[in-house]
């Protein structure tokens, strides 16, 4: 017995569904889009990471485990963890997140096949959670936990250098601590610059 | 020779204020009938069911202008007749409001339903009563429809119903719903989106931003802010949705977000078996959902269970959805634990059935697989 793939919205032409699945994919590959390979694998680590899933402190969420007893990271995407950096939605309950993005910010000293590029992370935690058994507050051990699996990580290619840490508060109850990477990688090169004095543009 | 009341009051053994207060009533009452504004009309529970008929005299308190809201209205009952208090079936008693009434009007010899949303407590007492004009329809976060009967008043707005942030302009009206705290807009959650308009062209819809629901007790009122209208997920034409009403026109927000049809169930009353509430969702290698068959009764038959993938049955052969579902039923409990673990099953529908003993009602969940 096998199922049928179903047809996925919006639809894509094939091309552009080969950019998207190979972004997706864990090794390196080519022909990928290098925002949403970076999105990718940080929500696959932040996933993975059972010490982020139980300080996310999710009830409804923690009330299953395998059988190994984790918790099941996918239930957490787009209900604790975004890949963007806003919260959708009027919050009416009490909730932790962490939100991060992905920005290429400028050219690597004026060389256009360099661009420097930022990861921010926003680990939130209402004032109600902050309190832990452990003394840290919430919201700087999401952070905490975060560092210590990204800190000069090479995973995306290059090492990553934190430049930034600040905690920070909201308006409505909330403290947030954020904190950005920098790194500096090739500008999207992979399977689109071609050999000759012809710069960088995609050739057809 | 003075009469006996006249010697109730040369006598008196209660104060002669409580005196007076019996006689009054006692002429409200022979006298309920001689007014314009009398009315016998059907009075019904929160939920819109019958109660009984009853008499009161409905009355005017102000004039209504075109630049303000709908006006509320008196309704006066005999004395010593408390709705709220007489057709209280909870068991914390607090006396909720939030009854239908029947009123005939007049002059259109139309029944029409009217809210009582409030109590002025005086002499003889009267409840404030708002017009309900509008039917309100919405789908909860599990993706069950429901409906209640309302108001709409217009709230004051500080600007002329648009917001810019000067790349892109969006509509902000606002506007206030009223209606009774019942067993439909008990789970009304914030950001719940209606969609309020005449024009199905250019249809508007309203999203909740506050919920109160003890100013009484049983109405839940609250405030609306605009929204935009997604043509691609909200319904606005008439289709049969499956809730007894035939082919009606609908006027639903967040109906095509989902490929699941929203769970529109007739309200059953002999289930001997039902399912416990679960999530509409179940993502890949995500969460299990757990589904508990409850039964009412102390039947010793097990509960049967049907599982459907897109309306194939596999029931008999689970080893069928080997590497795309882990299936686990647990006899003791009544349990039936699904889990997704293939991508490829993305987007399918999954449904979990179960008989009574009779095998002539079933409940059932649904659920959308997704990544």
């Amino acid at each position: 017995m096998t199922f049928e793939v179903k047809e996925k919205s919006p639809k894509l032409s094939p091309e552009m569904q080969d950019v998207i699945e190979r972004s997706h994919r864990d090794g390196i590959g080519d022909g990928y889009d290098d925002t949403e390979r970076y999105k990718y694998l940080i929500m696959k680590m932040l996933t993975d990471n059972q010490d982020i899933l139980w300080t996310l402190h999710n009830e409804s969420l923690e009330k299953d485990v395998d059988i190994n007893g984790n918790l099941y990271g996918a239930s957490y995407r787009n209900v604790n963890i975004f890949n963007y950096l806003k919260i959708p939605g009027a919050q009416s309950e009490v909730r932790n997140f962490i939100c991060f993005e992905v920005n290429d910010v400028s050219k690597y000293n004026g060389n256009a096949v360099l661009l420097e590029k930022n990861i921010i992370f926003r680990t939130i935690s209402h004032e109600d959670e902050c309190i832990t058994d452990w003394g840290i507050a919430r919201q700087d051990l999401l952070a905490a936990i975060i560092k210590n699996e990204f800190d000069w990580t090479n995973v995306f290619g290059m090492h990553i250098e934190k430049v930034s840490d600040v905690g920070r508060i909201s308006e409505n109850g909330y403290y947030y601590r954020e904190f950005i990477y920098e790194t500096v990688t090739p500008n999207n090169l992979v399977n689109k610059a071609k050999n000759g004095s012809v710069a960088y543009g995609k050739h057809r | 020779m003075p009469t006996f009341e006249e010697m109730q009051r040369l006598y008196p053994t209660t104060p002669i204020g409580n005196q007076l207060k019996v006689m009054s009533n006692m002429v409200f009452d022979e006298t309920f009938s001689n007014s314009t504004t009398y009315r016998k009309g059907m009075i019904y529970t929160c939920d819109l069911e019958e109660i009984e008929e009853i008499e009161f005299r409905f009355i005017k308190t102000k004039t209504f202008t075109f630049g303000g809201n709908q006006v509320e209205y008196w309704v006066q009952f005999k004395t010593g007749i408390n709705p709220e208090i007489d057709y209280d079936t909870s068991t914390d008693k607090k006396h909720r409001l939030g009854l239908y009434i029947d009123v005939l009007n007049d002059n259109t010899k139309e029944i029409e339903k009217w809210l009582i949303v409030g109590k002025d407590q005086s002499e003889f007492d009267r409840y404030n009563v708002l017009k309900c004009d509008w039917e309100f329809e919405w789908l909860d976060s599990d993706r069950k429809y429901h409906r209640c009967l309302g108001c709409i008043l217009e709230a004051n707005s500080y600007n002329d119903g648009t917001t810019s942030d000067g790349f892109t302009k969006v509509v902000d009206n606002i506007a206030t719903f009223v209606f009774p705290t019942n067993r439909d807009t008990r789970y009304l959650d914030y950001d719940t989106r209606f969609m309020i308009a005449d024009s199905t062209d250019h249809p508007k819809t309203y999203g909740v931003t506050k919920i109160t629901d003890t100013s009484p007790f049983g109405i839940t009122k609250g405030s609306l802010s605009q929204t935009l209208f997604n043509e691609h997920t909200d319904l606005c034409e008439e289709i049969d949705i499956g809730d007894g009403r035939g082919k009606v026109m609908h006027m639903i927000c967040d109906y095509y977000t989902s490929t699941l049809p929203p769970i529109v169930k007739p309200i059953e009353e002999s289930i001997i078996w039902k399912l416990s509430d679960v999530s509409n969702k179940l993502y890949v290698h995500g969460q299990p959902l757990v589904i508990q068959a409850i039964s009412d009764t102390d039947t010793t038959v097990p509960c049967e269970w049907h599982l459907f993938v897109d309306n194939v049955e596999y029931t008999n052969n689970l080893n069928d959805l080997n590497g795309y579902f882990e299936v686990e039923i647990d006899d003791t409990n009544n349990t039936f634990t699904i889990a997704a673990i293939n991508k490829v099953i993305a987007k399918y529908i999954v449904k979990v059935a179960i008989y009574d003993e009779q095998r002539t009602y079933y409940d059932f969940a649904e659920m959308e697989v997704l990544i």
